[in-house]
């Protein structure tokens, strides 16, 4: 009954003229981190708003954990950072975690401190939020969508305004997260990132479902893999892979051979190439991304994705 | 249930006992109640026990048999049949018909000598000067700013949607905002009540009333009477400002922006109390409508009973409590359902700003 923490079926947001979500059915399982993926404007935040019981859907259900959406305690297994992360400003880092800690009535004054410290905040959780900067109220978000250690986390584009050193960080934190029982469900914009950091992605646009699946299943959809290699003999190397039949095809790219076949293939490669006696000087694979499967699925240039 | 809604009242407490906002309203409170308290101490002491208000013109009629001149303070104290005595039965007929148009317009703020002592003297001063606050209506204004507040600032920071997103219920949050709302009241008065003991003690330690009594009970009260009646008062005003806070709360969750829904409470209440009253006057029919208004019912409510100048001037009219108490519930109950209602249907949005 748990085992998927969300269902959507056939979700609708309907703003006047504008359709925000449109006919949404995905589902989303237990212990894994998740990736919603779409361009700006594709309707991922107003999705989790819907899910979060920010919105209500103008048509279609979800349920949380295995139950239908309206169990207002069920948001409380769920933490979330929606968006911008906006607190009170005459309050410090500090109080706001107390705060939200206080009304969720659990937790101890000893998991804020070391929340502050996981996300970076430590030395400047009793400064007011209003001093900090915009990397520094991301990081607090985060720690508050991790109070109360809930079993659903919603994480909307995490690493907006952090530098290149943070994004690793946060990076890192969201892959930890989802190690045990724990979801997490990560909206983006950033291609590499849901790359980097997801087991599964939705991808949505325009608040439509375009796919849904691993990430290493997808890319692999998109197409075969390629290998570019150097050899002694470049003409007698073209000439000997012709032959294999699980080479799908190779051609003459400037000084190199470029072989379209699995990656994990190479071995095979090199082996048969230094049979004939013409040695590989270098070979790199080149992977499909899902930038390119991202491309492939929407038809559509990569306006708003990054 | 109950425990979820303590833990929400007690976090709201958390963060605004951290604001200025409630520090400063409670201020002006007790600024306004002093003024009273020392205002009445100034004046008592410049008319000297006259019993008279320098401000108020006196009657006078000049008639065949003699002259009479009759004070507020002759009305007010009883005293009309004596001035009018020296008149012939006709002239006084006439003398009582003209009184009854001057009085109630020339008298209404008439205070006397022992109305001015004891708002300045232990016990009464505790209650009188709080009422005359009431009276005015700031109170009401600055409990509406505070509810409106309260809620609206959640809006501009953006912060509701990670409160609500906690699941913490949407008519939970509410109740409990405007339940401090509440508490936020009771708190003033406590602080109004003791400032106005330290007020009255000083005022009767001080020159040149250092040999008049600290505490002095008026005559036919007692302790007990005066205890009662002050309890009573404290919860009729507690019960008073329960429409005034859902209206300030109506309106942000309307305008979901603080300052629009702060100056639409204090319009509507202007215009309740103020500018439509004397408009409803023009007609003995719409007169009627006034006695549905919010704010002539909670100026009812409250009111302390059957002073001697109330008796005097109103023709021994009682207030109709029992109506003020149905208005201002009616008032409470129809302004939180539409509050819960709509804020139960509306998306919440990222920040709308200050």
């Amino acid at each position: 009954m748990d085992e998927f923490v969300i269902q959507t079926d056939r979700l609708t947001k309907r703003y006047k003229n504008v359709v925000a979500v449109d006919d949404l059915s995905m589902e989303i399982r237990r212990g894994r981190v998740y990736g919603l993926l779409g361009p700006n404007g594709s309707g991922k935040t107003t999705t989790m708003g819907l899910l979060l019981g920010l919105q209500a859907p103008t048509s279609g259900t979800f349920s949380l954990f295995g139950y239908n959406h309206g169990h207002r305690d069920l948001l409380r297994r769920v933490g979330a950072l929606v968006e911008n992360s906006s607190f009170y400003p005459y309050l410090s880092g500090y109080q706001n975690l107390r705060y939200f800690q206080m009304i969720s009535g659990r937790g101890s004054e000893g998991e804020l401190e070391s929340l502050v410290d996981r996300v970076g905040l430590a030395g400047r959780g009793h400064d007011l939020f209003r001093t900090y900067s915009y990397g520094m109220k991301q990081r607090l978000g985060i720690a508050l969508s991790l109070l109360g250690d809930p079993d659903l986390v919603f994480l909307d584009e995490p690493t907006n305004g952090l530098d290149p050193e943070g994004m690793i960080e946060v990076r890192e934190l969201i892959t930890s997260l989802g190690d045990g029982s724990r979801t997490v469900l990560l909206s983006s914009h950033l291609l590499h990132e849901v790359e980097q950091v997801c087991d599964s992605v939705t991808i949505i646009s325009k608040g439509r479902l375009i796919a849904q699946g691993e990430v290493s299943q997808l890319i692999a959809t998109a197409g075969s893999e390629q290998i570019r290699i150097k050899t002694t003999d470049n003409s007698k190397a073209l000439q000997l892979l012709s032959t294999p039949g699980w080479i799908e095809d190779v051609s003459m790219d400037e000084d190199s051979l470029l072989i379209t076949a699995p990656i994990e293939r190479s071995a095979e490669l090199t082996a048969a190439l230094a049979n004939a006696e013409v040695y590989v000087a270098e070979m790199v694979p080149i992977r499909k991304s899902l930038e390119e499967y991202f491309l492939e699925v929407t038809g559509r240039g990569n306006e708003g994705l990054q | 249930m109950i425990a979820h809604l303590l833990t929400l009242i007690e976090g709201e407490w958390f963060k605004l006992r951290r604001r200025w906002l409630p520090w400063i309203l409670l201020a002006v409170m007790v600024l306004v109640s002093q003024a009273f308290l020392w205002g009445f101490y100034a004046v008592y002491h410049m008319t000297e026990g006259e019993g008279t208000n320098t401000f108020l013109s006196d009657y006078q009629y000049t008639g065949g048999t003699a002259t009479i001149q009759v004070t507020c303070s002759d009305l007010l104290d009883g005293r009309l049949r004596e001035r009018i005595h020296p008149l012939s039965k006709e002239e006084r007929l006439i003398v009582e018909g003209e009184i009854s148009e001057w009085g109630p317009k020339e008298c209404s703020d008439y205070a006397s000598e022992p109305e001015k002592f004891f708002m300045f003297v232990l016990p009464t001063s505790i209650v009188g000067n709080i009422y005359l606050v009431f009276l005015t209506g700031l109170p009401f204004i600055l409990i509406m700013i505070l509810s409106a507040s309260l809620l609206g600032s959640e809006y501009g920071w953006g912060t509701l949607r990670i409160v609500i997103s906690r699941g913490l219920g949407r008519w939970q949050l509410i109740s409990a905002k405007l339940v401090l709302c509440v508490l936020v009241a009771s708190g003033w008065l406590v602080v109004m009540v003791l400032l106005n003991i330290v007020s009255s003690i000083l005022a009767g330690i001080i020159p040149p009333d250092e040999g008049v009594s600290l505490i002095v009970i008026p005559e036919g009260d007692t302790w007990a009477s005066v205890l009662s009646a002050f309890g009573k008062f404290i919860g009729k005003v507690l019960y008073g400002t329960v429409p005034y806070i859902c209206l300030g709360a109506f309106f942000v969750v309307l305008t979901q922006s603080t300052a629009q829904g702060i100056s639409l409470s204090v319009i509507t209440y202007v215009a309740e109390a103020m500018v439509v009253p004397p408009l409803l006057a023009i007609s003995e029919k719409l007169e009627r409508i006034n006695e549905g208004l919010l704010s002539s019912n909670v100026r009812e409510w409250i009111s302390l009973g059957d002073s001697e100048a109330a008796v005097a001037l109103k023709g021994a009219e009682t207030p109709d409590i029992l109506q003020a108490f149905l208005v201002i519930l009616a008032y409470s109950l129809v302004m939180l359902v539409a509050l819960m209602w709509l804020f139960q249907r509306r998306d919440l949005s990222g920040p709308k700003g200050e």
